[in-house]
């Protein structure tokens, strides 16, 4: 595998590694800020140091690091945005910063046995879910926390909420239809019980659509 | 020269001019609000100069939308629809009412019958509504199949009694106007708001939606949900002075042993349409991206495309039953996000990623 394409590699890296979190490629899941980094490298102590200090995860506990073994292949950077694989040597509005990196490990023209896969925080201290009955807020909670029980007050009746990772789903709802407990779960967007005049948002400041249909 | 120093005056002049607008536009904002009515969410993004403005613009809109949800309402028993259902053979309403029928029974035509308001008698039986809903046997199905079609009823203006009628030939007709009501809805507001000076925003009712005008110079970004992930948004359209709308079979169903039982029924056979997951259009108006939305999900991709192929400023995509999805000719200029195989395409096939 020493002529390996260098894309393919990273596009095969990415795919099984990020799978699960994003889903499958190539679909937007707006409203979460997600980067994953995937570094091939011959020396990982240094060229790892790095990165965390261009990034700013350096110290960061809640970025995760995972290091997998790997047949030679040239060295590389590169990084998943919200679910799409960004080429840091050729990607428009990535900080220079990585820019540089990926130029610099491409022009060592070497090849590495180490992967080494970086998961950023997924939500900072502003992302929050929103909680409203007839156009009030009724309660907000942040994104970061899990809650097993989230108890809503609607109009009419009651409905339950969970938050886990990052991702809402209703657990009880007293309307006969539970048309709410079908949307979920979701990582963004709202879920709505029209009965109840009850809406659940999550981080409604970033709306990174206009409208939804469907 | 004269005609120099003319020239160079107009030119500042009218460069003075742009840059006016464009402060007048940078003084307008992006305001949001959402109402409940029609039984969903109806959202609001409107750009005014202030929110005082803004807001009283989204008012008389949004009592536009619950004045016309008083007139069709299927529910309310004061509604004219409500009445013409429990009618035995009709009713005298208003031009209003009449020309909406009207308007729907043009669309069943255009969509060789797909888009059908006379289904009521056969969705009724599927009781989407009450604590346990089940599917009918296929015995009343095939009755009440009897008591639908466009031939079951008459919309015109009655000169005897100068008043608009609304016929129909069965007692047990009925119309089951709410997606296309909900359409027309959207657009009439729409019109409120322009009315009140408002030229750029969005109304969404429940996803029937109209772009009004632009977004800081850009065309409103519309995302299409995915038909079986949640949260997921596969298509992104941009869209200007356009309506978009969707039907799927994920948006209101029941699981009766282990099958799926959605409320778009095909009105030929009495049963949820099977040819497809979810169909979206983009059209001039609400109520028409609404009917064919319908049309195109009962129709499937292959008479689907075909017949919005031969309207002009219809374009849709419809997610089929294995998950790929179709599009007609010239949609994919509204899609920003998408397969790139498709992209490439004027009339594209892709699979959905699951």
């Amino acid at each position: 595998m020493n002529n390996i394409s260098r894309r393919r590699f990273l596009k095969m890296s990415a795919l099984l590694g990020v799978g699960t979190i994003s889903g499958g490629l190539p679909w937007l899941r707006p409203g979460l800020n997600e980067r994953s980094y995937f570094l091939i490298t011959d020396n990982p102590a240094g060229d790892l140091g790095r990165l965390l200090r261009i990034t700013g995860l350096a110290g960061d506990k809640g970025a995760s690091i995972e290091y997998t073994c790997i047949q030679p292949s040239l060295l590389d950077l590169g990084i998943i945005v919200n679910g799409r694989l960004v080429d840091p040597r050729h990607a428009i509005g990535l900080e220079p910063e990585l820019t540089g990196f990926a130029n610099a490990l491409w022009a060592r023209r070497s090849t590495g046995k180490h992967l080494v896969k970086i998961e950023t925080p997924r939500f900072d201290q502003n992302d929050l879910v929103l909680f409203e009955v007839n156009g009030e807020i009724v309660e907000q909670v942040s994104l970061r926390n899990n809650y097993r029980q989230i108890a809503i007050a609607g109009k009419k009746s009651g409905t339950s909420f969970e938050l886990k990772d990052g991702c809402l789903s209703v657990t009880q709802a007293s309307c006969r239809h539970e048309v709410c407990k079908k949307i979920g779960p979701i990582y963004s967007g709202r879920i709505i019980c029209a009965p109840n005049k009850l809406v659940a948002t999550i981080n409604p400041a970033q709306r990174l659509f206009d409208g939804i249909t469907g | 020269m004269p005609c120099r120093s003319l020239l160079k005056k107009t030119l500042i002049g009218i460069s003075f001019l742009f840059l006016q607008s464009g402060c007048d536009t940078d003084k307008e904002k992006q305001y949001y609000f959402s109402r409940f009515a029609m039984g969903t969410l109806i959202e609001y993004t409107i750009v005014a100069s202030d929110k005082d403005h803004a807001r009283a613009a989204m008012l008389k809109a949004h009592q536009e939308i619950e004045r016309i949800d008083g007139l069709f309402s299927e529910e309310d028993s004061t509604s004219e629809i409500y009445r013409f259902n429990h009618s035995k053979g009709g009713i005298y309403t208003n031009e209003e009412v009449t020309n909406c029928v009207i308007d729907a029974l043009d669309y069943h035509n255009k969509t060789n019958g797909a888009f059908d308001i006379s289904i009521k008698p056969v969705l009724d039986l599927y009781q989407f509504q009450s604590d346990d809903p089940f599917p009918p046997p296929d015995d009343l199905i095939h009755g009440a199949l009897t008591d639908i079609g466009a031939d079951k009823l008459e919309a015109k203006y009655s000169g005897t009694h100068q008043s608009w009628w609304l016929g129909k030939s069965s007692e047990k007709a009925g119309l089951a106007m709410g997606g296309f009501v909900k359409g027309y809805a959207v657009d009439r507001a729409i019109q409120v708001l322009r009315e009140n000076h408002i030229r750029n925003g969005i109304i969404n009712a429940g996803g029937d939606l109209f772009c009004l005008g632009r977004k800081s110079g850009h065309s409103w970004k519309v995302g299409v949900r995915h038909p079986r992930q949640a949260g997921s948004i596969p298509v992104v359209l941009t869209l200007s002075n356009l309506a978009a709308a969707t039907s799927g079979d994920y948006q209101r169903y029941f699981i009766f042993e282990g099958e799926r039982y959605h409320h778009i029924l095909d009105p030929q056979t009495g049963k949820p349409a099977r040819k497809a997951q979810s169909a979206t259009v983009v059209a001039k108006t609400t109520a028409e991206a609404d009917a064919w939305a319908t049309a195109l999900f009962i129709s499937g991709p292959d008479e689907g495309i075909g017949l919005i192929n031969r309207m002009k400023n219809v374009y849709g995509m419809i997610v089929d039953s294995s998950g790929s999805l179709h599009y007609s000719r010239g949609m994919q200029r509204f899609v920003l996000t998408g397969d790139d195989t498709a992209a490439a395409q004027n009339t594209g096939t892709n699979a959905l990623q699951e």
